[in-house]
């Protein structure tokens, strides 16, 4: 997939959508691990979901809102079959809905503190999520009860990720560190730490699991590889020193690395090279989530209080 | 996935009940091929279908037409469909996923094991062990039977009556007998009440190899490895053999069909024999010498590496770990429940096992926290080592840390996308989905505590050692779990290194004596006295019972007596007798007329006072045991022959061990001459005859914990 001159080949990602649906700044945009559908939190309180294939249409609508927190959400998650979606709210609670009738189906209550950050096992029987009480907990998706409490960090917890098959988990926070977690039984396995250990604001498993995608707040994204403890790659230029930033992997067209940033754009590198090859402009407040559609060229960002919406991105067709 | 990381020095087999799951009563388990759903038949028909990952139920299969207790359950390579069978003599085929019953068919006997075939996803034969007749491979959706043979008869290339509709007296041949498919389910191996592997072509039902495993005991258990490259046996004759495989994998068959082409022996019978010998070789041989104990549900771990089996003995929930070169590793001892059902996890160091309670236990490692994992810059080492600083460690050298940076090559590239394939799961067939997990449906937030009331409740067993166990471990230890928490109770260790050697000589007289006593014993125990609500009844020396054959000191190990227990002495009558006597009774060997001297064959005692107890049979003049019992401390008085070690183990940091003398014991000083040991694992060496004593320092004050040991002159 990777050629020598990726620029030349590159095809760039062009303003498809804007979606205009939140009150307040977005807080995380999710496609669903089926493509079918894309939510987008906000702290408004609310989440919405639109149905990715409405996405074309001159103005689309929302599926659904989903509304019952109390205060703002700050992160949300889809099951791996797309029938669930979770949130992390300022309430400190989080919530699982059921996409099919956009019900509430439980609340899990255990946080002291807003919580922050959230995902899914491959399987969806768990749940694991991170909060400002500087722990991360794990749920049963089915009994909606705490399985783990894992005394993780000296800061707020920022991201939580569970590896491809399940036995991972990964957790960043504030106190500069990236920890490994063994999912079956709530050990530490690894304690991931930077020379100069700026906050961490994201981490993310690589698709095959075997290296994290590592954002600090010193405007710093790195592909870290976790065994042997080393960075690989360092992906630099973007603006990040303030917000949880969320960035991803494209891998439908070739491999980018895709972050937001708080210079109002949403930045693309080629993975391999680390070269900057698109700035997506048109957002007036900073990026703060973005997602990759699993399988379209497609781009999904939200944007912060001054802004209030999210874009849709979508590379130009042959 | 995350093995690249695994910390190396934690070992893999298990040492504590981690947690028990509990829902009605189970009977027999099993793991799907990830190991990440567990599979219970329950008494009351019902299958129960764990989350293994958050220990959660995530399906209950209960057919209308089935309250029978299951006796197996099996699922298909894949994992869509479970077979179980029942003791109504059903044999019920489910979807998982659905929840659906695919096929029930009923045969004319309960089937005590039931295996699908493992060739197949979607798999409808299966291979069915009946009570008591042969086995029979079961097209359970069309509900043919084919019976397979199990015994060779001697006179030629007959092969005994493949009799399809049995009658009463002419199926007396068949005793239990048990088989199992080969991994890719083309053959089937049985085990026979001869003591021989019959290796089949369950197609053309032709018997294709014949192997000798124990003249005259019958196979009870006949068990492959995961990977299909390791066969074990158990036998009547107490012995676990584990047997290579020298059949390839795929295609077993043609290979055993081209092998008989070549062997020109013209005795039928021989050439099977032959032919076995190049089906299965034997590699091992696990047996208790000391205890002589049945094994019940013997496995091998999911790689193969362990060999593990449960102790048929009542009242005892002990599983036996051996590494397949054939050293005993671990004996794991739960609380006092027989043991139903063994199995190990597919993929990481953990065992399940079944009570008689109906509880399943998960034993896993007791795993150390390593906090070098949290702390990157530290690692962990196994001992102090000496650091030699470097002459310029101090100096500022500005360069140095430029040089750290440039070991990589940031423009390497990198494979974010491709993924190894999993080593344990090799065979997998990728064109095949594989259901791992069934979709976790978030309940409607309800009070869900009642559950556990109902189950803890109607939690008595049906079995007749019902005196409720599990109560004398939350009474009085809290449950279960802590295990080998204190270095007494841990003693368990030292059974194996200490006494084998010495003893690998005895042999047991499967007498006709011995099996009157069997039917007495169960006619009997309603004769005993009705013990309190917490009492546990001891059978002394087990299956073994009263003789001078059997290590008394061996079998005291890690039994605990509270008040109330009953003492059961079962022994041949004109052998043996048993009587109650004080310490000097005990060491003179003489009966003490207080409590006179008991010879019916099958005597109890009820333990009703804190103290000491001894027990002699006068007529073997040997065969002292004593046990010292106390209400509230598990300490026992050991008499050893000669040369013998203590073992504490212990967990290091809580506990450590000092051999002191009589006043360092009762005043709870460590004597300076022997100093204090904290190893977690320490062995002393007892050389001379007398008393010795050892204190733990830090609970010898206000929790007593210390320990007597006498040691006895050779007889």
């Amino acid at each position: 997939m990777t050629t020598s001159e990726p620029t030349s080949s590159y095809k760039p990602y062009t303003l498809s959508q804007t979606l205009t649906g939140h009150k307040r700044a977005l807080s995380a945009v999710k496609f669903s691990p089926d493509g079918r559908l894309l939510a987008s939190s906000s702290a408004d309180a609310t989440i919405l979901t639109y149905s990715t294939s409405s996405l074309s249409c001159p103005s689309p609508a929302p599926l659904h809102r989903l509304s019952g927190h109390e205060n703002g959400i700050s992160d949300i998650a889809f099951s791996s079959d797309g029938h669930l979606l979770a949130s992390a709210s300022d309430d400190k609670t989080l919530r699982i809905w059921d996409l099919l009738t956009a019900s509430p189906l439980s609340t899990l209550r255990g946080h002291t503190n807003y919580a922050f950050c959230l995902n899914f096992n491959p399987h969806s029987n768990l749940l694991v999520s991170g909060s400002f009480d500087e722990t991360v907990r794990v749920w049963d998706v089915k009994s909606g009860k705490c399985l783990r409490v894992l005394p993780a960090h000296s800061d707020p917890v920022t991201a939580v990720d569970f590896n491809r098959d399940g036995t991972m988990i990964v957790s960043s926070s504030y106190d500069g560190l990236c920890r490994i977690w063994d999912a079956s039984t709530g050990h530490c396995m690894k304690t991931l730490i930077d020379d100069e250990n700026p906050p961490v604001s994201f981490v993310k498993f690589s698709p095959n699991g075997k290296f994290i995608l590592v954002g600090t707040l010193d405007n710093t994204l790195r592909l870290w590889n976790f065994s042997t403890g080393k960075f690989l790659k360092t992906y630099t230029g973007h603006v990040n020193s303030k917000y949880c930033i969320s960035a991803g992997f494209s891998i439908t067209n070739g491999q980018y690395i895709v972050s937001g940033s708080e210079d109002n754009c949403v930045y693309l590198w080629e993975l391999q090279s680390r070269k900057i090859v698109q700035k997506l402009q048109g957002h007036t407040d900073g990026v703060i989530s973005v997602a990759c559609h699993p399988t379209e060229n497609m781009i999904a960002s939200g944007s912060l209080g001054n802004d209030k919406s999210v874009k849709i991105w979508r590379q130009e067709k042959d | 996935m995350n093995a690249p990381i695994i910390d190396p020095l934690q070992g893999d087999f298990p040492e504590v009940i981690e947690e028990y799951l509990e829902h009605g009563i189970m009977k027999c388990i099993a793991f799907n091929r990830r190991g990440t759903l567990l599979a219970a038949g329950c008494a009351d028909g019902t299958c129960i279908i764990w989350d293994f990952e958050t220990r959660g139920i995530a399906k209950e299969l209960q057919d209308k037409d089935c309250n029978a207790a299951i006796t197996s359950v099996c699922w298909s390579k894949y994992g869509h469909r479970i077979l179980v069978s029942a003791s109504d003599k059903s044999l019920i085929l489910w979807d998982v996923l659905s929840g659906e019953k695919i096929a029930r068919t009923t045969l004319e006997q309960t089937v005590l094991q039931a295996r699908l075939h493992p060739g197949s996803s979607t798999p409808s034969l299966c291979l069915a062990c009946p009570f008591s007749s042969a086995p029979m491979i079961v097209d359970i959706i069309s509900g043919t039977t084919t019976v397979l043979p199990v015994l060779i008869s001697e006179a030629g290339n007959g092969i005994a009556p493949n009799a399809r509709s049995k009658t009463p007296d002419g199926s007396t041949t068949y005793s239990p007998s048990t088989a199992c498919f080969n991994k890719f389910g083309d053959l089937v191996y049985t085990g026979n009440s001869k003591g021989e592997i019959l290796i089949i072509d369950h197609e053309k039902v032709q018997v294709r190899a014949l192997v000798p495993v124990s003249s005259g005991s019958i196979i009870r258990n006949i068990v492959f490895s995961r990977n299909g490259q390791y066969l074990l046996t158990n036998t009547n004759d107490r012995m676990i053999r584990i047997y290579e495989n020298l059949l390839p994998m795929k295609d077993a068959h043609k290979v055993l069909d081209e092998l008989h082409e070549t062997l020109d022996e013209a005795d039928e019978v021989e050439k099977l024999k032959a032919a076995g010998t190049k089906c299965l070789s034997l590699v091992q041989e696990f047996q208790d010498s000391i205890n002589r104990i049945q094994w019940k549900a013997p496995c091998f771990s999911g790689d193969g590496e362990w060999v593990i089996s449960g102790s048929a003995s009542r009242g005892e929930h002990k599983i036996y770990i051996w590494d397949r070169a054939g050293h005993l590793v671990k004996i794991l001892e739960g609380p006092k429940e027989a043991l139903m059902d063994l199995a190990w996890h597919p993929v990481h160091p953990l065992i399940v096992s079944v009570s008689l309670t109906g509880l399943v236990y998960i034993w896993a490692k007791d795993y150390t926290e390593n906090w070098s994992a949290f702390a990157p810059d530290f690692k962990e080492l196994e001992e102090n080592e000496e650091y030699v600083e470097r002459e310029d460690e101090f100096d500022l050298m500005p360069e140095t840390e430029k040089v750290k940076e440039s070991d990589v090559n940031e423009d390497d590239p990198v494979d974010i996308l491709n993924v190894e394939k999993d080593s344990a799961f090799s065979d997998s067939d990728m064109s095949q989905e594989e259901l791992c997990f069934l979709p976790a449906i978030p309940c409607p937030e309800v009070p869900e505590q009642q559950e556990k009331c109902v189950g803890s409740s109607s939690k008595l067993p049906d079995g007749n050692q019902s005196e409720s166990p599990l109560s004398v471990e939350a009474g009085q230890n809290g449950h279960a779990a802590n295990n080998a928490s204190s270095p007494l109770e841990a003693m368990e260790n030292s059974v194996a290194g200490e006494t084998e050697g010495t003893r690998l000589k005895r042999r047991r007289r499967p007498s006709e004596k011995g099996l009157e006593l069997q039917a007495e014993k169960t006619k009997k125990p309603s004769k005993t006295m009705k013990p309190s609500a917490f009492a546990t009844q001891y059978i002394v020396g087990d299956d073994s019972g009263w003789n001078t054959e059997v290590d008394y000191y061996a079998w005291l190990e890690g039994k605990t007596f509270y008040v109330g227990d009953v003492l059961v002495f079962s022994y041949v009558k004109t052998d043996h007798n048993v009587a109650m006597v004080d310490a000097s009774g005990y060491n003179n060997c003489n009966a003490d007329s207080n409590y006179g001297l008991y010879d019916t064959g099958y005597d109890t005692f009820t333990l009703t006072t804190p103290g000491d107890v001894y027990f002699i049979c006068t007529k073997a003049g040997s065969l002292c045991t004593r046990g010292w019992s106390s209400n509230l401390l598990i300490c026992f008085l050991f008499g050893f022959s000669s040369r013998c070690r203590a073992v504490f183990s212990y967990v290091k940091g809580d506990h450590n061990v000092a051999m002191v003398d009589v006043a360092g014991c009762n005043n709870c000083n460590a004597d300076s001459n022997y100093g204090v040991y904290d190893t977690g694992y320490d062995v002393f060496t007892l050389t001379a005859p007398g008393d010795v004593y050892f204190i733990c320092t830090y609970h010898c004050d206000y929790a007593d914990q210390k320990l007597k040991v006498t040691v006895q002159p050779s007889p």
